[in-house]
């Protein structure tokens, strides 16, 4: 499995040679080996375990060898925080490349490598199990989008991928510098010094020195705070989220489909592989603070999403306001809202993605993005209006399709922290629930407008609309382009929306499958960041609590005569035991 | 019993695959046999599972409930809560456990919802045969129609407030897309959009009181769940066994209780279209009126009817709440009675009427107890009979004359359609509640709980509500009935060679609507069969041994009274609309001149101006933040942004002069450095 997973990872970039130079043969064979990707990945997540910890770790020293200060490897596995993004990250390449098609003319064989670049790149990011390994990963997602940006975009590509570059450079380097902070203070704790990267190491590390009292807390909150700068631009929450508008709409297609569905979702990554495990006193501390930009960024997001007038701004400012939902979850610090926000990461890859891919189809099609050109489109496109109203209403939540299944879990889990240890922070509760109502506003207007009413078409594709139904059968290749084709969706755009679709019904009909995968490596991670939370709530309500609760205990047994045991519950929690975390293979070279 | 619960749901859900993977090329015009088939096997099913729980039931005195779960739909574990109770002196539970299992129940309460819900959808199925004949989405509007049977039929059969809610929301999802069908038209499209949006308001509330429920109960079950193997209770359920049989100290009481109770019933407004959340559903009219009989009449909306019904316990716990329920149905069956009075569109009419009687139901809910949930149940039972008749009645009209259904523009149709004419006689009576019609049983009940009710004035207020809601409600049945109907024939155009009597696919399910209106009431009221039965629900068996509340027909005497009042008003309202509306029209025109002189006529008119006041002080306002935050977004944030972006350039001008290019500048620098660099080793 090791093996298969480092293929994995570097399939895309060993498979670049392959990309040919005409057209035609590089978006096939880009297409040949995104779908192998895919499918190994795939049967990687498929494969994880129930219950795992660790799956399909593979590890060799890199630099320890010849510098015995320094343990540097290169490390690559999967657990519950990545084993379904990483899917996701080939998924979505997938549909990248299919709505690509003939969307890229010029440059096309460029433009192919550098989207196979990216997927090694994100692969690998949601893979590494070292520090380092992860950063050179990072930046390698970085680079290629700059340039799908700055090359393959829209009018204002060069601003909008300077700005987006800048921005996350400068996030990450502060990231970096706090990442590498962190492996410094590591490494006081170990005899000899050694300078560890690897992730489970240094987790494992600073948990001693926790316990230990050597990582105060002042330390920690700068410390985050040097990490918060990249994961928060990355994520993006408010108010550093204006590089996303302006990105979303300049992009082309495929790159706004990767952007919003994996490279946001980097961000909150971070926040659950390193600011979590590692820094949970800061954590907890800082919760308050966050979850109030994550609420401001739902209602904020989703106002200005009401107010936008080109699709494209609007949905990149759904993502501002969906993505508060995922950081919600992430510091309601309870396993509810873990499990949530983890979920939401992915649901709102499947629902923005598809969102964008969507209307990269709408534009191949009119030349426009503006809300009130469109009309009716039910009539005339109903394939697409049918995957439209699907990946919308998971976007709004609705129960049975992915995002309800997220939405509720975090919100159920941010209520109950309010409930339980801040009742203040019931507002914040109170207003990410109002969110997911403005949300069904601004996503059911759109739909409204584009797709309901009376049929209304862009000029310049209505003047060909009928040119181009009449040679509907027989339309193939780049010959449509030229006629102006406005006819429903080809197979090609049905493949690349349909696995979307099935997993969004899937993870909404059961997510108890999706969830039960993640949950021992999110206990693990965060079970020191949840207790310090529950102490943070005071010593004294803490106290309290416990004598009420034996109380009532002793109440209820008397009262009811049945004890209450779930001892001998088959199901019966066993996560922790079962983390590779806390027994790291032993360092060989 | 287990394989029953689950082939009702699974039925419909089949006739959705098969008629949208099949409908539009294979089916074509038989797209609704799999919805019809699937239909009749579900009501069938019904029916077998509520006599199975009636001979369960009638052989013992105990409530009745089994489940059956098909898989987990969540699962996790918070071992840092482990051994914390949520609610104090509760059951044996905690918050350890966040469990939401797919498990449907049965037990008295869902078995009569069942039957109804797939009574009606059966017919209504069959009707819109004839309905829909040559509509171009013709399997469109079986499949939605399908998925709506299949939403609605779990969401009287789940046993989990996580899966209410979602089937909750489900029905919503098949109500904007049935609301919008005709979705080329921009009133249908945007009565879609404010259906859902309305009901995402009062979903609102449900959640925060479901998020509430599960962080002061620790569960989101109704049911107790045991261990498989050893029986051992693991958690109690919210409405289960364990937990009403401990009585009042198995809730909450107080603040925390009465804010259960209201979230919950805010939900029930979105859904059940109460004031202030009820203005959805006359817009709703615009979807095709099988739909309006179906979902927006009989079923759907009746769903928050249904919930407080089957949470009963949780609002016994609350009085204060229970009283909010009857000021806000007592106030909506009034209000919309009154905007009824004035419009001129059949279909609106039935719905401000729906609205009307949905508020009896919860005027009847408010009482509390077994007795209050049986009337409002009681009343939800037949409605749905003489409601739908009446809708498809309606539909029957509008089907003869073209589309058109406005009364000013339609009359004197008793000839031309002689069998719509007679049911739909039928089903005024009934909901005008003459004796021995099903609405005077379920009106009664309604009527009689409250009067009997101790507990203050508010009571008795609200019973002489319900009392001029009843005349309203037989004036304005009856003035839509001889606008209609009687006076001189009036054809529109519109209608064209269709005006005749509707075809017998549309007739029988008419002729069957109008017989179960006939006998329905008379058959479960007086019997008491409807109340013993529902007293075997688990939930309802706790509240009614409370014996906190009257029972209902303890004392005859004041019932007597009751009977009469409301069958005064009846009389009176339909005499008072056969005078105006039959009588010599010098009358009519005068009291018309004397309401509008006083404004009466155009507030009801004008349906008091809540959708006025609604876009003024919500929609607007929202807007208007909206473009706000838009432009801060662009104009300030970014702007900041950009201003950052500009300091390092800011900075680079300063330092730019230091890089002037002459070469003895940085000669000198350089030494100046080294010199730095070597006293700086001399000194440390």
């Amino acid at each position: 499995m090791s093996t298969l997973l480092l293929v994995t990872v570097f399939l895309p970039v060993l498979g670049l040679p392959l990309v040919g130079r005409r057209r035609e043969s590089a978006r096939l064979a880009s297409l040949l080996i995104v779908t192998a990707t895919l499918l190994l990945s795939g049967y990687l997540a498929f494969a994880f375990p129930a219950g795992a910890g660790e799956f399909a770790v593979w590890e060799t020293s890199w630099v320890g060898g010849r510098f015995p200060g320094v343990d540097l490897r290169l490390g690559l596995g999967l657990d519950g925080l990545s084993v379904w993004i990483f899917p996701l990250s080939s998924l979505l390449t997938f549909t990248a490349i299919l709505v690509s098609w003939h969307a890229v003319d010029r440059g096309a064989t460029s433009f192919y490598r550098l989207l196979l670049i990216l997927l090694t790149g994100m692969l690998g990011v949601f893979a590494a199990r070292d520090v380092l390994l992860f950063y050179v990963f990072f930046e390698a997602t970085l680079i290629p989008l700059f340039f799908l940006i700055g090359m393959w975009g829209h009018e204002e590509r060069r601003y909008a991928a300077v700005k987006f570059f800048l921005f996350t450079l400068a996030g990450s380097v502060l990231t970096f510098l706090g990442l590498l902070a962190l492996a410094i203070y590591s490494a006081q704790s170990q005899p000899q010094g050694v300078l560890t990267f690897s992730i489970p190491h240094l987790t494992e590390n600073l948990m001693r020195l926790r316990a230990n009292g050597q990582l105060p807390l002042t330390v920690q909150i700068w410390i985050f705070l040097a990490l918060f700068a990249g994961f928060a631009v990355k994520v993006p929450l408010f108010p550093l989220h204006t590089w996303l508008p302006l990105a979303h709409v300049e992009a082309p297609t495929a790159g706004s489909v990767l952007l919003a569905g994996i490279l946001l979702k980097i961000g909150g990554y971070g926040f659950l592989r390193f600011s979590l495990p590692m820094l949970p006193d800061a954590s907890a501390a800082c919760a308050p603070w966050i979850l109030i930009l994550a609420a401001v960024g739902i209602i904020y997001g989703a106002l200005t999403a009401l107010a936008q007038r080109d699709i494209k701004r609007l949905i990149a400012y759904s993502s501002v306001s969906h993505l508060g939902f995922c950081v919600l979850g992430f510091f309601a610090l309870n396993p509810l809202g873990l499990h949530g926000g983890l979920l939401q990461m992915v649901n709102h890859g499947l629902a923005t993605g598809g969102l964008f891919a969507v209307v990269g189809m709408l534009y191949e099609r009119y030349h426009t993005r503006q809300i009130e050109a469109f009309g009716g489109l039910a009539r005339r496109l109903p394939i697409l209006a049918c995957f439209m109203f699907l990946l919308t209403f998971s976007s709004i939540g609705l129960p049975g399709l992915n995002g309800f299944a997220g939405e509720f879990l975090i919100l159920t889990g941010m209520f109950e922290r309010a409930w339980l240890l801040q009742r203040g922070e019931l507002v914040l509760a109170v207003a990410a629930v109002f969110g997911v109502v403005l949300a069904a506003w601004y996503m059911l207007q759109l739909v409204g407008r584009v797709f309901f009413g009376e049929l209304k078409e862009p000029v310049q594709g209505g003047m060909e609309a009928h040119a181009g139904l009449a040679g509907a059968e027989h339309v193939t290749g780049d010959h449509y382009r030229s006629q102006g084709w406005t006819g429903d969706l080809t197979a090609r755009e049905v493949l690349a929306l349909a696995p979307l679709g099935v997993f969004i019904v899937w993870i909404g009909v059961q997510p108890s499958f999706f969830l039960a995968r993640m949950t021992p490596t999110l206990d693990a991670l965060s079970r020191p960041a949840t207790r310090a939370s529950r102490s943070e709530a005071g010593p004294a309500t803490a106290a309290a609590e416990a004598v009420d609760a034996a109380e009532r205990v002793a109440n209820r047994r008397s009262a009811f005569g049945r004890a209450q045991t779930t001892e001998g519950d088959p199901c019966r929690y066993s996560a922790g035991i079962a983390c590779g975390h806390q027994n790291p293979p032993p360092f060989t070279d | 019993m287990e394989y029953l619960i689950v082939l009702i749901p699974m039925m419909p859900l089949a006739a959705v695959f098969v008629t949208a993977l099949l409908g539009p090329r294979v089916l074509r015009s038989n797209s609704h046999v799999p919805t019809v088939t699937a239909a009749a096997v579900a009501f069938v099913a019904s029916l077998a599972l509520l006599l199975m729980v009636y001979w369960a039931t009638a052989a013992s005195e105990k409530p009745f409930a089994t489940t059956v779960q098909l898989w987990n739909w969540a699962d996790l574990r918070q071992p840092e809560l482990e051994g914390q109770v949520a609610a104090p002196d509760a059951g044996p539970l905690d918050l350890a456990r966040f469990h939401v299992p797919v498990t449907l129940r049965v037990d008295p309460l869902t078995a009569v919802m069942q039957v109804t819900v797939t009574c009606i959808s059966l017919l209504v199925s069959i009707y819109s045969i004839g309905y829909m004949h040559d509509d171009p989405g013709y399997w469109r509007y079986f499949t939605y129609i399908s998925l709506f049977i299949f939403s609605m039929t779990m969401l009287v059969s789940v046993s989990n407030f996580a899966l209410l809610y979602v089937f909750w929301e489900a029905v919503g999802l098949c109500s904007y897309l049935l609301i919008g069908f005709w979705y080329h038209k921009p009133e249908a499209a945007a009565a879609g959009k404010k259906a859902f949006l309305v009901n995402r308001v009062g979903d609102f509330g449900f959640a925060l009181g479901l998020f509430l429920l599960w962080s002061s109960y620790g569960t989101l079950n109704f049911h107790d769940s045991v261990h498989p193997q050893t029986g051992e209770l693991i958690s109690a359920g919210i409405l289960g066994g364990v937990r009403t049989a401990a009585g009042g100290q198995g809730y909450l009481h107080g603040g925390v209780a009465m804010a259960i109770a209201l979230l919950l019933f805010v939900g029930a407004c979105g859904k059940s279209a109460q004031f202030p959340l009820h203005v959805w559903l006359p817009d709703a009219m615009e979807g095709p009126t099988p739909v309006s009989a179906l979902i927006h009449a009989a079923t759907m909306v009746t769903a928050g009817v249904y919930m407080v019904a089957r949470c009963m316990p949780l609002f016994d716990a609350a009085p204060g709440a229970l009283l909010v329920v009857g000021c806000i149905g007592g106030f909506t069956a009034l209000l919309a009675a009154f905007i009824a009075l004035t419009q001129n569109d059949l279909k609106r009419i039935l719905a401000y009427s729906t609205i009307s009687q949905l508020g009896y139901m919860f005027l009847g809910l408010s009482v509390g107890g077994l007795a209050g949930a049986v009337a409002g149940m009681f009343h939800l039972f037949t409605h749905a009979f003489f409601k739908a008749l009446l809708f498809l009645g309606a539909g029957s009209v509008m089907h003869a004359m073209g589309g058109v259904i406005d009364l000013q523009r339609i009359g004197g149709l008793r000839r031309r359609l002689p069998w719509t004419y007679a049911t739909f006689l039928v089903g005024c009576l009934a909901l005008a509640g003459v004796f021995p019609l099903a609405g005077f049983f379920s009106k009664d009940e309604i009527l009689g709980v409250l009067y009997q009710q101790e507990g203050g004035g508010v009571y008795r207020l609200l019973f002489y509500a319900g009392l001029a809601g009843a005349l309203m409600t037989a004036f304005y049945t009856f003035r839509a009935f001889f606008l209609a109907f009687h006076g001189e024939e009036l054809v529109p155009a519109e209608a064209g060679r269709h005006a005749h009597e509707s075809p017998p696919v549309m007739l029988l399910p008419l002729v069957i609507l109008a017989v179960a209106s006939l006998v329905v009431g008379a058959i479960f009221g007086p019997t008491g069969w409807f109340e013993s039965f529902l007293s075997k629900t688990p939930g309802l068996a706790a509240v009614a041994e409370a014996g906190s509340h009257a029972a209902p027909h303890a004392g005859h005497d004041g019932h007597t009274w009751v009977v009469a009042w409301s069958t005064v008003a009846a009389v009176l309202g339909i005499a008072l609309a056969a005078i105006l509306y039959l009588g010599p029209g010098g009358l009519l025109r005068g009291v018309a001149t004397a309401a509008r002189s006083v404004g009466v006529y155009t507030l009801s008119y004008r349906k008091v101006f809540i959708d006025e006041l609604y876009a003024l002080a919500v929609v607007r306002p929202l807007r208007g933040l909206a473009i706000v935050a838009a432009w801060f977004d662009r104009y300030v944030i970014d702007c900041l942004v950009d201003l950052v972006g500009l300091l390092p350039k800011a900075i680079g001008a300063l330092l730019r002069d230091v890089q002037t290019g002459f070469i003895p500048w940085y000669a000198s620098a350089m030494m100046l450095g080294l010199l730095t660099l070597l006293a700086a080793l001399v000194l440390f």
